[in-house]
């Protein structure tokens, strides 16, 4: 019988708090996050942002910390709340990812939101929802939760990205993002309906017993798998689904891009990975044809259209859409090295991204951000070690040694060939040779000699942001085997060891 | 009889939705999502979800619709500005709804329905007793997170709805 058809009247308090422990990371935030409301409440107005900051910081600092200590004393992790969660190695990778994403943004957004005269308290409290909401999607182990925690996380970075009130640019961003996200939803939810509809269940390894190979005869299973992955390549910002991504990252104060283009990007793998490889694994052929198809396009128009963009900010949203597609690779080529190197690259990415952007966030002045290629000019003299970092952080992306950015496409692309997906590689290669051409741009003006000597000031919170992401994005690649090893752990409880 | 109903039902769910998007002045659109949401209520219950109908009627066709009234009244009944479109789009669009409907209904030729799992007791599915019960021990999680999520959003509706940063 299905674990979700009847009514469980034997489920009792001491065993529901036992389930906490599976989502310790979730509930330890949640706690912190109702606490920072209050602490907004009390305070009065003058000291409310930086002990709100405070709070925040020291909730991801906890739930890093839960999350550490389970995947290193835990037993694994079981499933929790009849199905809808579970506390394995593949949901605490994430909750360590997204904990520290969280530190990360908080610590760069602080001085920020100050010199551009927001309400601190707000925007910290958003990020830490969005944050919940991307843990909830790690941990999902229900179409209805991850579901929850697709929804939880967008409607938080909707408010974000509209978040400067008085900007209409932040507004459109908000709008656009807000209407295409809605549709997207629409289209996974859908997609959710039909699966649910064809195996009877939403728990997902109950629909991976249920469905077998012979499943792809029935229409109602694929047209749910197409309307997911349409959904799905929204979220990642693949192409040809990717329209929204430059006007949104464009739009959305700066923090809150750096934030969003690292964190939604490793959520909505998360989900791909759980439900299309941990859900549907019989009915490979059909949903790999599918993401093949996104990540050839996706390769291709990221790459091409960054080339012509004149905004930096846009620029590193078109090269989100191209690697995007890189990822894709690993989720198509499975298995526990394909996996592994999903996990890897995304684990990578939020330092040398959230690195660039942090970057371009210190330029920012009172008055709007500033994310032009000539706002860059001269900055080796104006801030040498933003410029030495800024340089790390491109070569990275566009996949230099010996960088992160190198060893991370290394292990997508050879599990692609592994799983016999040449040509996908082959075209990936080829574009990756035409992303060099558009980050070595952006350190012209970096590195040319320019007449400007205004300093770029960098407090200290951000400082350590830039330090963290520069140190991680060399030292990661250097020495590669630790997180890669990470990687094939928290793979384990979808690909099998 | 219940197949007659879901029809009927059914159809009234496309039209209203098809008037939402179709009329010029938006009291009109309003009111087609009443009828829609009318309809859907009608759906839940041929599914045996009374309580779920209840709260449809009461929620949805009540209470929100009656503030999406009130805020058009209170912005004032104004018309959609006309000439807003491009110039094949209404074609264009109504082709590809045509092209969509055509391959799903193409699609779901082949569909193999699956039978109600045994042992379920139609006579206490979708009651308020089942449902309080099932919210509070099979979907505790998901109840909670729900809580959550309208708690972010009701954040999130107070910070773009003030009007100066010193009114928080």
């Amino acid at each position: 019988m299905s674990p979700l058809l009847t009514v469980d009247l034997t489920y009792t308090w001491s065993q529901a708090l036992a389930d906490l422990s599976q989502i310790a990371a979730v509930a330890t935030l949640t706690g912190f996050f109702l606490f920072a409301i209050v602490v907004d409440l009390v305070l009065p107005k003058h000291r409310r942002g930086g002990a709100v900051a405070m709070t925040a910081v020291t909730g991801f600092a906890f739930a890093l910390a839960t999350a550490a200590y389970r995947w290193v004393y835990g037993q694994g992790g079981a499933s929790a709340y009849h199905g809808f969660a579970t506390g394995d190695n593949f949901a605490l990778f994430f909750e360590i990812l997204f904990a520290t994403l969280g530190i990360l943004t908080v610590a760069l957004s602080h001085s920020y939101v100050r010199k551009r005269g927001l309400l601190e308290s707000e925007f910290h409290i958003l990020i830490m929802a969005a944050v919940i909401g991307m843990m909830v999607l790690g941990s999902a182990t229900s179409l209805v939760t991850v579901f929850l925690g697709l929804e939880l996380l967008s409607i938080a970075l909707y408010i974000a990205c509209g978040f400067v009130r008085t900007e209409s640019r932040s507004q459109e961003a908000a709008a656009k993002y807000l209407l295409v996200g809605g549709f997207a939803s629409a289209f996974v939810l859908y997609g959710m309906a039909l699966i649910y509809g064809g195996a009877g269940t939403t728990v997902i390894p109950e629909i991976a017993k249920r469905l077998d190979a012979t499943s792809s005869g029935n229409p109602l299973i694929i047209l749910g798998i197409v309307l997911m992955g349409v959904g799905f390549a929204f979220k990642v910002s693949a192409a040809p689904f990717h329209m929204w991504t430059p006007d949104v990252y464009q739009g959305a104060p700066l923090p809150v891009t750096a934030f969003m283009s690292v964190g939604t990007k490793a959520a909505a793998f998360a989900m791909i990975v759980r439900v299309f490889s941990g859900g549907l694994p019989h009915l490979a052929p059909e949903w790999q044809a599918l993401l093949a198809f996104v990540a050839a396009t996706s390769m291709v128009v990221g790459n091409l259209m960054a080339i012509a963009q004149t905004s930096l900010k846009r620029l590193l949203a078109y090269s989100g859409v191209a690697q995007a597609g890189y990822i894709l690779i690993g989720v198509i080529a499975g298995g526990q090295s394909g996996l592994s190197a999903v996990l890897y690259y995304l684990f990578v990415y939020m330092f040398m991204n959230f690195g660039a952007f942090a970057v371009i966030t210190l330029l920012a002045g009172p008055e709007g951000d500033r994310d032009r290629f000539s706002d860059l000019e001269g900055l080796a003299r104006r801030n040498p070690v933003m410029a030495v970092l800024m340089s790390v952080f491109m070569l990275s992306l566009a996949g230099f040694p010996p960088s992160v950015g190198f060893f991370g496409k290394l292990f997508l692309f050879t599990a692609g060939v592994s799983a016999g997906y040449t040509w996908l590689v082959v075209l990936a290669v080829i574009m990756s040779v035409v992303s060099v051409f558009y980050y070595v741009r952006v350190l012209v003006p970096v590195w040319t000699a320019s007449a400007r000597t205004d300093r770029v000031p960098a407090s200290i919170s951000s400082q350590g942001v830039l330090w963290l992401s520069g140190v991680a994005s060399v030292a990661l690649g250097v020495y590669p085997t630790t997180v890669l090893l990470l990687g094939q752990l928290g793979a384990n409880p979808i690909s099998g060891p | 009889m219940a197949i007659a109903i879901f029809f009927i039902a059914a159809a009234m769910a496309v039209a209203g939705a098809v008037g939402v998007v179709s009329f010029r002045e938006p009291i009109r659109s309003v009111l087609s999502l009443v009828v829609v949401m009318l309809a859907l209520a009608i759906l839940f219950l041929l599914l045996s979800a009374q309580f779920v109908f209840v709260v449809q009627i009461i929620v949805y066709a009540g209470a929100v619709m009656v503030l999406f009234l009130f805020v058009i009244a209170l912005f004032g009944p104004s018309r959609e500005l006309a000439r807003t479109r491009l110039r094949f789009q209404s074609w264009l669009s109504g082709l590809f709804v045509l092209a969509l409907l055509g391959l799903i209904w193409a699609m779901l030729q082949g569909v193999q329905y699956r039978q109600p799992d045994k042992g379920v007791d139609l006579s206490v599915f979708g009651t308020v007793q089942a449902i309080a019960v099932g919210l509070f021990t099979t979907y505790l999680y998901p109840f909670e997170l729900t809580s959550i999520l309208l708690l972010v959003a009701a954040i999130g509706a107070i910070y773009l709805s003030r009007k100066r940063i010193d009114d928080l």
